[in-house]
């Protein structure tokens, strides 16, 4: 699916900051954060997973929900930046 | 600069904040509400609406941007990739009100500041000022301390803030709904009012396993309608899906397949694709639903942030509001006397736990329709009972 189809009837404001951690010392790169997002945001590199992109992020936090080492650290975009969904 | 300090600090505009906002302010609270978004509402994807029973409650959202009025439910059971028995339960008065949730909390967040409280807006509150085993405020995303002897979490199912103030943990993947929720649009309202037989919800169930993940974890199709548009969409569980690995896309396509939706849904144009996760405490067996506190010195823990939502139905509206205004009135009186206190905090708990809400987080009856599966028919008469006549009854 192209990129601009994953999230459709919104708007991304950048300047986000990271604000999905993923710790290279925790991750075991079983995909699971991979599997889970709907956004194709993550993606496992040299056996681990590192975001690739917020721009197709929501802010839902599956992937730090789904991780089952806590090797992610979830938290939110600066104020005002990010995803702004208009038919929620 | 922004004034430090306040008599109560709600982290997030949206159902539950700007109820505890408006209620806070109206009891003559200096309240501050702090939403991460430019707008309120901007940030939410809900598919559903708001029940009528809200309206009980917090009598002053009749005024509200409602889309469109539900008095209907119509429930499809599909069986060979087809609609095979349709069953329709009538209301003779709305149950709920679709709406779009950006208009709707915008309009929530207008009343609140009408009242008196004030919005501040693209902030995020970062963390939480704890002395002396108290929370006492936030620290914002541009470094302010903003100080208050109340905090009122209102942050959404992450619960972040509860987590950082050290009350409530992380919710288990086993008991977190994801799914692509889609927008779609008709030419006009009387085209959508064909395609449902008029103000309806519409369900699309498959008893018979053909289509869907397993009953228990994942619900039905649903069209939950505006007043020429609607949402569509399903979720499962992330345990199940990252286990799984179900890919919504192809699940739709198939679905879009059906006869009935291309007579029905053919002019549909879609607008949207998103996604927000919910929690539904599917695996129901875990222990932490119910165990966390939803409150501690100087907080208290609203809405979806503190787990509340509807087991049966995945609604989470109507508790986010009332446990809002439940949570406003104990700050004001912890404050008239003076003790802010787990102590004293811990009767909005009291009153949550005697109220609507608790039964409505205690509705275990999505595990009994999981239960029979194999048995078609069975299932069926379970699905009307659990959703069907229940939604009809306003008891969800």
């Amino acid at each position: 699916m192209a990129k601009k189809e994953r999230v459709l009837g919104a708007e991304w404001v950048p300047d986000t900051g990271d604000f999905i951690k993923i710790s290279p010392e925790l991750c075991n790169g079983c995909g699971e954060c991979v599997v889970v997002c709907f956004g194709d945001c993550i993606k496992i590199r040299g056996g681990k997973a590192v975001v690739v992109t917020y721009e197709t992020c929501t802010e839902c936090g599956a992937c730090w929900f789904a991780c089952p080492e806590n090797a992610i650290e979830f938290s939110w975009p600066r104020g005002g930046t990010g995803i702004k969904i208009e038919y929620g | 600069m922004a004034e430090q300090s306040y008599d109560v600090i709600i982290v997030g505009a949206s159902f539950g904040g700007c109820v505890a906002g408006k209620v806070a302010a109206e009891k003559g609270l200096k309240t501050l509400i702090v939403e991460r978004a430019s707008v309120p509402g901007e940030k939410i994807v809900s598919g559903t609406g708001v029940p009528a029973t809200v309206l009980l409650e917090i009598p002053w959202i009749m005024e509200a941007p409602f889309e469109r009025p539900i008095t209907g439910l119509v429930t499809h059971f599909l069986k060979g990739g087809q609609v095979q028995t349709t069953i329709e339960v009538k209301c003779p008065m709305p149950v709920a009100f679709g709406i779009y949730c950006r208009p709707f909390v915008s309009w929530l967040a207008e009343q609140a500041t009408r009242a008196g409280a004030k919005l501040m807006t693209s902030t995020v509150a970062t963390d939480v000022i704890k002395e002396r085993g108290f929370v006492r405020g936030i620290v914002t995303d541009r470094g302010e301390e903003l100080r208050s002897p109340i905090l009122i979490a209102a942050d959404g199912m992450w619960s972040l803030i509860g987590i950082k103030a050290g009350v409530r943990k992380k919710v288990a993947a086993e008991d977190i709904m994801n799914g692509v929720w889609l927008d779609f649009a008709m030419p006009s309202k009387e085209d959508l009012d064909q395609a449902l037989g008029g103000d309806n919800l519409m369900m699309f169930w498959d008893p018979a396993g053909e289509m869907l993940p397993p009953h228990g974890i994942v619900g039905y199709f649903g069209v939950f309608p505006c007043e020429r548009s609607f949402h569509f969409g399903i979720g499962t569980v992330i345990s199940h899906l990252a286990e799984k690995r179900i890919n919504y896309d192809k699940l739709y396509s198939r679905f879009f397949q059906i006869e009935y939706w291309k007579q029905h849904f053919g002019k549909a144009e879609l607008r949207s694709r998103m996604w927000r996760p919910y929690p539904i405490y599917a695996s129901l067996d875990r222990e932490q639903k119910g165990n966390d506190r939803t409150f501690g010195n100087g907080i208290m823990i609203i809405g979806d942030a503190a787990g509340f939502e509807a087991t049966s139905s995945g609604a989470g509206i109507h508790t986010a509001m009332s446990s809002g205004k439940m949570a406003a009135e104990v700050a004001a009186d912890a404050l008239a006397e003076g003790d802010p206190s787990a102590s004293f905090l811990k009767r909005y708990e009291e009153r949550w736990k005697s109220s609507s809400i608790a039964l409505e987080i205690s509705n275990y009856s999505r595990k009994d329709i999981s239960r029979h599966a194999g048995n078609e028919e069975q299932m069926k008469r379970s699905i009307l009972e659990v959703y069907a006549m229940p939604l009809m009854t306003l008891s969800l």
